[in-house]
């Protein structure tokens, strides 16, 4: 190497400062570029482009799986969000039945003075048997309700009445139920008769009016509330409205087909009146 | 002849089978009304087992399950399916012992009965309480059974499961 600079070096000196005489004169007589550069950048430019184009994929990829995984996080905080606003929208939904429920209620007890003592319910059971008809109750005797107590929903139709009381639980026996026997009233007539269930009837989501006076001239829908004779019962609620008049199985006394004011199979919140005042 | 641990473990078995069926019955059968009715099983977890026990095994364990049904259920008397359920177990291992081999033909057998039973005794009780409904207690037993009828084939399926676990070497 020592040897090759030794013999050549004055030539290789030579050459390059003729080469940069050359690339000087070019330089100076080209307008745009040095031939010889031109030349290297047109050799360089597909590979340029290639490369440019290969980091362009690489980056797009890049972006993808970021964007990806951003999208994912997102979808699962809106999923989230969606979640937690459904969640609110049942709540509210509840709530406002809940409302309605303690609007009717005010109306009534507005109405109502003699109602005084109140205790709201939710049904957590319908009925359990084909041979009943009962709501389980989420109140019981700790919440004050007894045995026997009536049980009206926010309307103030009578539902039915406490058959059996636990500490947080009470079973109501519907209107409809073969066990139940109410003083009824025609609301229309005056006339009284006694609300009793029966099983025939029961199907249908009916009740009778038993013991009419003969000479009573009862209505289809003819309003029936409750007659409060004997104190058992608050007067005036109402137990619903007849449907047809039929004559017994022995044709000496008809009865009355009731339908009652409430659709049992759909409440879901009722008021056990504790105690009521006897107006006279 | 079992030993007194595996007879043990035979009713424990039973009474768990029992209890899973008495959850579904709460948890799901009771909040689907078809044609008016709901399905109504435990007059079935009563015949059931029945149909593979002994007469006296077959009462004792209908009677418990009457019990249970009676603080359970609201019905016409305080003890209205301690009362019947026993006879339902007697009728269902008769009907295994001298009509039909314990299986699903029995269970079916067992079961008209034990709906049977179970609706008569209403009926009795609504007409000694001057409100017979004998055609509309007839229609409900019909819609009842019908209703039920299906649960047979799961319920044959566990029982008949006990019943062979416990009695692998007989």
């Amino acid at each position: 190497m020592k040897d090759f600079f030794k013999h050549n070096g004055l030539w290789i000196l030579f050459a390059t400062a003729v080469v940069a005489v050359a690339l000087a004169v070019l330089s100076v007589f080209s307008a745009t570029s040095s031939p010889l550069v031109n030349a290297l950048h047109t050799v360089a430019a597909p590979f340029r482009s290639a490369y440019t184009a290969v980091t362009g994929w690489l980056e797009d990829k890049q972006n993808y799986y970021a964007d990806n995984k951003a999208l994912k996080e997102e979808l699962e905080d809106l999923q989230r969000q969606l979640a937690q606003m459904e969640q609110t929208v049942r709540q509210a939904e509840s709530a406002l039945e809940e409302n309605a429920f303690l609007r009717d209620l005010l109306d009534l007890r507005q109405q109502r003075r003699d109602l005084s003592d109140f205790e709201t319910a939710a049904v957590t059971e319908h009925p359990v048997t084909n041979w009943t008809s009962s709501l389980t109750l989420n109140k019981g005797t700790d919440h004050g309700v007894e045995v026997g107590d009536c049980v009206i929903d926010g309307n103030g139709n009578l539902v039915g009445l406490i058959q059996a009381a636990g500490s947080n639980w009470s079973t109501v026996l519907t209107v409809v139920d073969t066990d139940t026997s109410l003083g009824a009233k025609v609301f229309r007539t005056g006339d009284l008769g006694v609300a009793a269930g029966d099983f025939s009837l029961m199907g249908e989501n009916c009740l009778r009016l038993n013991y009419l006076p003969s000479d009573a001239q009862l209505l289809s829908g003819d309003l029936v509330v409750t007659s409060g004779l004997g104190g058992y019962l608050p007067p005036d609620l109402v137990i619903g409205s007849i449907r047809e008049i039929r004559t017994d199985a022995s044709g000496a006394a008809s009865y009355a087909v009731v339908e009652p004011a409430v659709d049992f199979s759909q409440l879901t919140e009722v008021c056990i009146i504790r105690s009521f005042e006897i107006v006279t | 002849m079992l030993a007194r641990n595996e007879t043990l473990f035979k009713w424990l078995l039973y009474t768990l089978g029992a209890l899973l069926w008495v959850l579904v019955q709460t948890a799901l059968l009771q909040r689907v009304t078809l044609w008016g009715v709901i399905p109504f099983c435990y007059p079935l977890i009563a015949a059931i087992p029945a149909t593979y026990e002994g007469p006296s095994a077959a009462m004792v364990f209908a009677l418990c399950v009457g019990v249970f049904c009676d603080l359970l259920l609201p019905a016409p008397l305080p003890c209205f399916y301690t009362l019947i359920f026993p006879a339902v177990g007697l009728c269902a291992c008769l009907i295994a012992r001298n009509l039909l081999p314990a299986g699903f033909l029995c269970s079916l057998a067992a079961s008209a009965a034990a709906f049977f039973l179970t609706d008569l005794f209403q009926c009795l009780l609504l007409w000694g309480r001057g409100k017979a409904a004998w055609g509309a207690g007839a229609w409900v037993l019909c819609r009842e059974f019908l209703l039920t009828a299906p649960l047979i084939i799961p319920m044959t399926l566990l029982f008949r499961g006990v019943y062979r676990r416990t009695h692998a070497d007989d």
